[in-house]
């Protein structure tokens, strides 16, 4: 290749330069379109899950799922794992009845219902109930928990997660299910 | 800036690389030709964009590849764009490839010292072939299922290694899970790897020896910045313009989940190897197959072998005398010949009114409805279940029913004149297959309306008329041909005026409505709605407003209500008691005697039909399915 100079041929005279130059700006101009153009739809259809929020995945109605009958909770107020089932809905697929996580719940003698979630405020872990301890233990980082859900060291950011629970006509116990932000001092729903 | 530049080039030489890119000597001048390569260069680099994106959507086995597509296409943000370019572009790739090869040829650009780049073309020509074969299976529609299982039979149908390397590609003896497993590894891994390696050495080689410039030059010498990249640039612009258009305006098909159980045919493969579809058919061509042993892959693999083998020689043809006219004159013929079968394959599908363009073009119909009905039912509440979208259709009584209609009733019932898939009754005259189809009469009554109001007014009050089709019935004709003649018809002639006087309107609505709450459809009304219980009334004593029927309907037929102990009248055939509805029709389907007796002239489908194939049609002919909510594009039905 022959060395390059800065003149091919007519490039002396101002006429061609400036053809030149507007050549190499409309060369410009158009490659950066074609070449960022086909990215948009791209890019976009990545940011798909921050641009449209999910539709479904909660459960219908005002959001409380049936767990169980009142009658199965032990009256002492010591506190049992029931899970829970709602129907979801991931990208295409409908699942119907499937079982989505677990929560506590405990009644006291006046028949009192406390409820909490499974779920670590930490960073997400399941949290089991020490029965000897009478401690909620999460087996991750260690936080634990006392029975009103009240943090007892520091390693959770939170205390426990209660959830609303109601009981229906058919003594049946009903529970708010909501999944809440991890790590955070503050309780945030996640949507 | 200017310091981070030279910072910049300092540790890479990008400065130096830019020359290279840019300063590349252009003998002649900048052209319009030279931008063929450039613009292939461009769309692999779309599909490898829009491709990345689609991978993060698709979901590569036969329970979730349609699925995950249908979700890109019809909830994905972008999604349909998306596709759509991928789509066109694949397309766009096979035609920009045929004119730059003919350009190369045509300009003489294979010839020495030229001749490795010309194979590595040709190398990427088959990669690129591979690509679009490979993509259209991914979506596991019946469209690109049966167009690939066509390929891979011909894999298969070679002697020797062919089972194997069929195999090989479906990841087992037939279609399922590994098939799209195996075929997405290709075309998102392997396949594009090639192409970038070949892509880079194509290139590489291209710039040791310069373009190869068309005589004579008609401007001073330039280089490649910046007249010859704007040219590539703008030729870029406009491919880009033309698939976005197409993506938006046409988008890409999905067509129905892929049913091995239910044949298709309107396989094809896509449309640029639509000349190898049509070349096959030639008798001489599977003759020829026959005769050698070998096969399909005589015309699918050999004779495509034998021209690819004669382009790869072009380089060496070209040094004997006239060899490069030859070559052009090859190729213009390769070329024409193709374009030439893809025409012939295309008026036999779309335009010629033969037997076999009837067929195809009712089955793209109705692969078109399937594929529609399919997307409907994925955005029902109820959803897409575990077990995959190909259950919804199965369990589909909009889609299941007329199928069943078709086969099994539209012997002698009509659906709205046809037979139920939307295609006419015509007489096949096997002597002359292609001759315009003649229809033929309907041997019984047209279902349709099965059950409905006007269904019921018109057996009242014009029977012979509403059976007179039974008059051309072959199946246990004679009971049949009396129906227009009977008691029922007689009943009706003696009493249309009555029914249909000016005085009786309600008496007749109320009549019609007491048999019509009897199907217990979902429009229906409640057993003791006022109406309801005057046509009760009139149905037991015969009493219109104005008048009186020659005999009470309660006299001839037997009538039990549901949840009352004392039948309203409990003797006599047909047999009313559930007129119109699941149960009646279902009994009507398996044993019509129990409802008619004597005169039944419907043959019995005991023992003919599953309880599935039962339950399918009986909901389909009430209408008991799933119908979208009405868009207000749609047309809007003007009666009722
Ligand atoms: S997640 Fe429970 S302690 Fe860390």
């Amino acid at each position: 290749m022959s060395k390059p100079t800065s003149a091919s041929p007519a490039a002396g005279a101002p006429a061609a330069q400036r053809r030149r130059f507007l050549a190499g700006l409309a060369a410009g101009v158009i490659g950066t379109i074609v070449a960022v153009v086909p990215t948009i739809p791209g890019i976009a259809f990545l940011l798909h899950p921050l641009l449209k929020k999910k539709k479904a995945g909660a459960a219908e109605g005002d959001g409380y799922v049936k767990i169980t009958t009142v009658e199965a909770i032990p009256k002492d107020g010591s506190p049992r794992a029931f899970p829970v089932q709602m129907d979801i809905q991931d990208a295409w697929n409908k699942y119907p009845d499937r079982q989505v996580g677990s929560v506590f719940l405990s009644r006291n003698e006046d028949g009192q219902l406390k409820c909490f979630s499974c779920v670590c405020p930490h960073l997400g872990c399941t949290i089991n109930y020490e029965e000897k301890a009478k401690l909620y233990l999460c087996p991750c980082h260690a936080s634990s928990f006392k029975l009103d859900g009240e943090r007892e060291n520091q390693i959770p950011p939170r205390s426990m997660d209660p959830l609303e629970v109601r009981v229906n006509e058919k003594n049946e116990v009903e529970v708010k299910y909501q999944t809440f932000r991890a790590g955070t001092s503050e309780r945030k729903v996640v949507s | 800036m200017k310091l981070f530049l030279n910072w910049l080039d300092d540790r890479t030489g990008y400065r130096d690389l830019m020359h290279e890119a840019l300063r590349e000597h252009i003998p002649g001048g900048a052209r319009w030709r030279y931008v063929w390569g450039s613009t292939l260069t461009f769309v692999f680099m779309v599909q490898v964009v829009t491709g990345f994106a689609l991978w993060a959507g698709y979901s590569p086995s036969s329970g979730t590849a349609w699925e995950s597509v249908y979700y890109i296409q019809h909830e994905m943000t972008l999604g349909s764009v998306l596709r759509g370019v991928h789509h066109f572009a694949a397309q766009a790739m096979v035609v920009l490839m045929a004119v730059h090869l003919m350009q190369v040829v045509i300009d003489g650009a294979y010839k020495a010292p030229r001749e490795m780049n010309f194979w590595l073309g040709l190398v990427l020509m088959q990669i690129v072939l591979g690509l679009g074969l490979t993509g259209y299976l991914l979506p596991w529609d019946q469209k690109g299922y049966y167009a690939t299982r066509v390929a891979t039979e011909i894999m298969g149908s070679t002697p020797g290694i062919g089972p194997q390397i069929q195999q090989l590609a479906q990841g087992g003896p037939s279609y399922g899970h590994h098939t799209l497993t195996r075929f997405f590894a290709l075309h998102a891994g392997i396949l594009p790897a090639l192409l970038v390696a070949f892509l880079a050495l194509h290139i590489y080689v291209f710039r040791r020896h310069g373009i190869t410039a068309k005589q004579p030059y008609r401007k001073p010498d330039s280089e490649f910045w910046p007249d010859q990249v704007l040219m590539d640039a703008v030729a870029c612009l406009a491919i880009l313009a033309t698939l976005l258009l197409l993506a938006v305006w046409k988008g890409a098909e999905l067509s129905a989940p892929a049913n091995p159980a239910s044949g298709f045919s309107a396989a094809r493969p896509e449309w640029y190897y639509l000349f190898l579809f049509r070349f096959l058919k030639f008798g001489w061509v599977s003759h020829a197959g026959e005769v050698t042993g070998l096969g399909e892959a005589f015309g699918a693999v050999v004779l495509p072998g034998i021209l690819m083998t004669i382009i790869a020689l072009m380089p060496f043809i070209a040094r004997v005398k006239g060899g490069h006219k030859f070559n052009v004159g090859f190729l213009v013929l390769v070329v024409l010949g193709s374009v030439g079968l893809t025409g012939v394959a295309l008026y036999e599908d779309w335009i010629a009114d033969t037997a076999d363009g009837r067929s195809f073009r009712a089955a793209v119909a109705q692969a078109h409805k399937d594929g529609q009905r399919a997307v409907a039912l994925s955005q029902a509440p109820a959803g897409i279940p575990p077990e995959g979208a190909i259950s919804l259709l199965l369990n589909d009584p909009l889609t299941q029913g007329p199928r069943l209609f078709q086969t099994r009733c539209s012997d002698c019932h009509r659906w709205q004149g046809q037979d139920g898939l939307g295609n006419d009754v015509v007489q096949i005259d096997e002597s002359a297959l292609d001759a315009p189809a003649k229809p033929v009469a309907a041997k019984a009554p047209d279902l349709a309306t099965f059950g409905s109001r006007a269904w019921i007014k018109g057996l009242l009050s014009n029977f012979a008329e509403h059976m007179k089709s039974t008059e051309n019935a072959t199946v246990m004709a004679e009971k049949a041909r009396e129906l227009p003649g009977g008691t029922m018809a007689e009943w009706s002639k003696e009493n249309s005026a009555a029914l249909n006087s000016e005085a009786n309107k309600a008496s007749f609505e109320a009549i019609v409505e007491f048999l019509y709450t009897q199907s217990g459809r979902s429009d229906a009304l409640p057993q003791n709605d006022p109406k309801v219980l005057a046509g009760r009334e009139i149905f037991q004593s015969g009493k219109l407003a104005d008048g009186e029927l020659t005999t009470a309907c309660a006299d001839c037929h037997t009538m039990i209500l549901p949840g009352e102990t004392e039948p309203l009248s409990a003797s006599g055939e047909p047999i009313l008691t559930g007129y119109g509805g699941k149960d009646w029709l279902k009994q009507m389907l398996l044993n019509p005697d129990a409802h008619y007796g004597e005169s039944n002239a419907m043959p019995a489908f005991h023992g003919q039909l599953s309880d599935h194939e039962l339950d399918m049609i009986t909901r389909w002919i009430i209408g008991e399915y799933y119908l979208p909510p009405e868009e207000p594009t749609k047309e809007s039905p003007t009666t009722e």
